[in-house]
């Protein structure tokens, strides 16, 4: 890994003010070639509230799912809770990114993420209830009851996202992420309603120190 | 608890899981102990992730 840009501003007024320091380090593979890409930001907000936003993390398709990612989202946050951070903030993306940061913690940072989020849990819905009205095996098949499973547990989610956004009972997106999932299913190998749903979505999430 | 000590109790628990396995899967879920803890703290069946309290 190498820093190869680093850089210090101010947020305009309009951005809510605040000093940051911005760096880009270049992640290289263990033979030496380009690995992959992350940008931090980190600011002091003008109440003197410490932010590290995520701006950006791209790894190489042949490089994603090795702990790379986990191990630099570590080492970075220990800096954080060592440092007074109050929250890390990041735009989550690509294949993985709209999964995993809910699977770490992050949780949504704006209304319309968890719209967005909450109208493909709907859309699942109604893939859901498709199948099982049209389920061509015997009524005591295992896979039919996982889809039972799943509309339940995606209306409950629903009827508690009725709350409004920020209240108490409103689903996390932890808990989207996790919908359906028995202990000892792991993600790639198996996939539960929500990992389909969060899997490839784009939000905006906030992970709280 | 508020959404804010929610979100901050997940987020500790994350760390310290990723602390004691930094050789981990990169989905803390995987580990299915985790994953029982985690719903725990957020009110939800240890097994099936359905909320629990009313």
């Amino acid at each position: 890994m190498r820093v190869y840009e680093a850089l210090a501003g101010t947020h305009t007024p309009h951005s809510g003010g605040g000093r940051y320091v911005r760096f880009t380090v270049a992640v290289k593979a263990p033979d030496g070639g380009p690995a992959g890409i992350s940008t931090r930001k980190l600011v002091r907000e003008p109440d003197g509230t410490l932010v590290a936003d995520h701006e950006l993390q791209r790894l190489l398709p042949e490089h994603r799912g090795n702990g790379f990612g986990s191990a630099w989202g570590h080492h970075m946050e220990t800096l954080y809770r060592d440092s007074g951070f109050d929250r890390v903030e990041l735009f989550a993306a690509d294949d993985d990114g709209g999964y995993m940061w809910a699977s770490a913690g992050y949780d949504f940072n704006s209304e319309w993420s968890a719209t967005a989020i909450l109208d493909e849990l709907a859309d699942e819905l109604t893939r859901l209830e498709h199948a099982r009205d049209t389920w061509p095996g015997p009524p005591d098949d295992p896979m039919l009851q996982q889809i039972i499973d799943d509309i339940a547990a995606a209306r409950a989610l629903l009827a508690d996202a009725a709350a409004g956004y920020g209240q108490p009972g409103f689903p996390s997106a932890y808990r989207i992420s996790q919908a359906g999932r028995r202990p000892g299913m792991k993600y790639r190998r198996d996939e539960w309603l929500g990992s389909r749903v969060m899997a490839g979505s784009e939000w905006e999430g906030v992970l709280k120190l | 608890m508020s959404t804010d000590e929610q979100r901050r109790a997940l987020s500790r628990l994350v760390f310290q899981w990723r602390t004691a396995h930094p050789d981990g899967p990169d989905d803390p879920g995987d580990d299915p102990e985790f994953l029982r803890q985690a719903r725990i703290l957020q009110g939800l069946d240890p097994e099936t992730g359905a909320r629990l309290t009313p």
